[in-house]
Parts: structure tokens; sequence; C-alpha cells
């Protein structure tokens, strides 16, 4: 996994590249503690170039929706395709997640 | 796992793994090589594999893969197939499985021998990930996956796996794999050396729940998924 990270304004977009699972988290919990340290107004998660995500991705994103919603804060996911936005269909995150292409 | 018909003749290659090492999981298997032939289906043993030998250990004609740990026992590995039922099986330490994107690797695997389309092989992938990951974290390594609802909690989740990982009690805990196929369906046990699990006490996760989703996913696209009554294997059948 490769994890990127640009602000624009109090937005943070993150952009993540390769396999979101259980064994390769560890770039994106690291940057979105950072993300999170930083109070940006808004969060944007691209999964264009995720190739595939296991239920322990799933997961953090929540998580991370958890730690947003806590403080009014926006989490939107962006370009989820393929394997993806499968996983994201069994998990209904159409109805938790604003999700944008 | 399910204990079928030794095979009669196999061919066993060795990959950095020394000839006494071979032969001893030979005798101990039961294997025969004598008069094997070039149609006879391989058996691959290997010491340590990154994610670039097991990709070349897992091309056909091999119908096994398994890593050998040296100055341990052979391993045991009765599940061999019949004349004529295809399987391909894998069997490697807790440590090895966790590195290397097994449920990628052993999903385009079973799909090249089976002839499986992109959308089947995508599916496998997804169901193998999972049970691979409950057998791994939670049978082998014996870590819970509890404390997963904070970046805090993850961060000691890792901590925990690392520290199991460098222990050669855990790291040494095998994972198998086994894939059978044959009409309209394909059959993948996942098994595990942990103490097992009771599956009756695990509730469905609600959809905002962080963690405890693999189950409920694993059931949603397979035809079936059994538990032997131990919970240190898990059978997924997924149709073709």
């Amino acid at each position: 996994m490769d994890v990127t990270c640009h602000t624009e304004g109090q937005e943070a977009k993150v952009a993540i590249k390769g396999r979101f699972t259980f064994q390769d988290h560890t770039k994106f919990r690291e940057m979105i503690a950072k993300v999170i340290g930083a109070d940006m107004q808004r969060l944007s998660i691209d999964l264009g170039q995720v190739e595939f995500i296991d239920s322990a991705g799933l997961g953090m994103l929540l998580l991370v929706r958890e730690e947003m919603r806590g403080k009014s804060r926006d989490v939107v996911l962006l370009r989820a395709q393929g394997q993806v936005k499968r996983m994201f269909d069994i998990a209904r995150f159409d109805t938790l997640f604003t999700l944008e292409q | 796992m399910p204990v079928l018909t030794a095979l009669a003749r196999v061919r066993i290659r060795c990959d950095g793994v020394d000839t006494d090492t071979c032969v001893h999981f030979l005798q101990r298997n039961a294997f025969e090589t004598e008069g094997a032939d070039e149609t006879s289906p391989v058996i691959m043993l290997l010491d340590s594999p990154d994610e670039e030998r097991l990709v070349r250990a897992l091309q056909m004609p091999s119908l096994a893969c398994v890593e050998v740990v040296a100055g341990m026992p052979a391993p045991l590995e009765p599940t061999v197939a019949a004349a004529g039922l295809p399987i391909l099986l894998l069997s490697l330490t807790s440590a090895t499985s966790y590195r290397i994107p097994l449920s990628n690797l052993f999903a385009k695997a079973v799909a090249a021998r089976a002839g499986l389309d992109a959308g089947i092989t995508e599916t496998l992938e997804t169901v193998l990930q999972e049970a691979i990951i409950n057998s791994l974290v939670h049978g082998n390594l014996e870590v819970s996956s509890e404390g997963r609802q904070t970046l805090a909690g993850w961060e000691e989740v890792d901590r925990q796996i690392a520290a199991r990982l460098a222990m050669p009690k855990f790291a040494r805990r095998r994972l198998r794999l086994l894939a059978t196929w044959q009409g309209d369906s394909i059959d993948v046990c996942v098994c595990d050396e942990g103490g097992g699990f009771a599956v009756s006490g695990v509730i469905t996760a609600p959809d905002t729940a962080m963690s405890g989703r693999g189950l409920d996913i694993m059931r949603r696209l397979t035809q079936t998924m059994l538990h032997n009554q131990r919970g240190d294997c898990v059978t997924l059948t997924i149709s073709r």
C-alpha cells in the first residue's frame, strides 16, 4: 500500500494505492492519525487505485468516519471501482458515506 | 481437513530444501516417486518462500506446495488427491502466510487450473482473504480483534501480531489451503493449528461495526460455509 496526502484549504485529500487489507494498512492508519490530529473540515479518500479491500479495510474506513463525525467533519470516499465497489455494495456503504466518482 | 486417497506416483521438487529433508518428507507422508513420469503431478517443497518463489512454485503442474522449516520435523500432509480429482494444496507457516498476499496468489493459481473467469476469481480471493485472516490472526496467532475500535486499538493489535510472529511457537503454526473443483462449484478448505472457536457464538456484525464483518462477507459470497466441530477449519463452496 502507498498513501499520499495533500491539503487544499480546509480539506485533506488522501489517496491510497494498492491493497487495503488487514496485513497492509499501517501507512493508512498512520496517515489518518495525522489528518485527524490536524482537524481539517473535510476529508476525501481517493480509492481509485485500490485494487483490493477486505473487511479490515472496510472497518478502518468506518473508524475514520466515527472519528470525523465526532468532530462534525465530513468524509467522502472517491472513485471506488471493481472489487472495492462490490465490497462497498455488500457493506451498504452508500448508506454510511458520501460516495463520489 | 478431509483425508483423501494417497496418490500413487508423484514428482518432488525441492527449492532451497536439502536432500535429507526432502527424503524425510517423502517417507513421513508415504509418497511414492518410483515410476513417476512427466505426467505425474508435482509436489513443491520450499524453505521460507517469498512472494516471487511462491508464484513460481504454484505454477502448473504442481498440485501441492509445502513449506518446510529447517531443523523441524517434516510436516504431515495427509490431504492429497485421489487419481483424477483436481486439487491444489498450500501448506505454509503463519510467518510466511502473513507477509505475502496469499489470497491473491492462491486464487489466481486455482483460477488458472480450474479455468475460472475474472468475476469468480475475485469472489474466491475475497472470501479466501477473510478466511485466511481469521485462521491466521485469531486461530494461529491467538490475537483478538476486539481492540479494533480506535486507531490506538489497531496499533495495539498490530503490536500483538508482530510479537506473536516473532515467537516460533506461533510463527511456525501452519495454515493450510486446499482447493478442489468439479462440476459447477469450487470448494476451498482453510485450516489452522490454533485452539479452534465456537462458531455459534459469533454474532453477525451490524453495518457500522468496525470489526467482525468477515464471516458475514463469506456467508454472502458463498453457496455454503461450513466449519468443522473444533472451529479450526472452514470449507467454502463457490459457484463457478
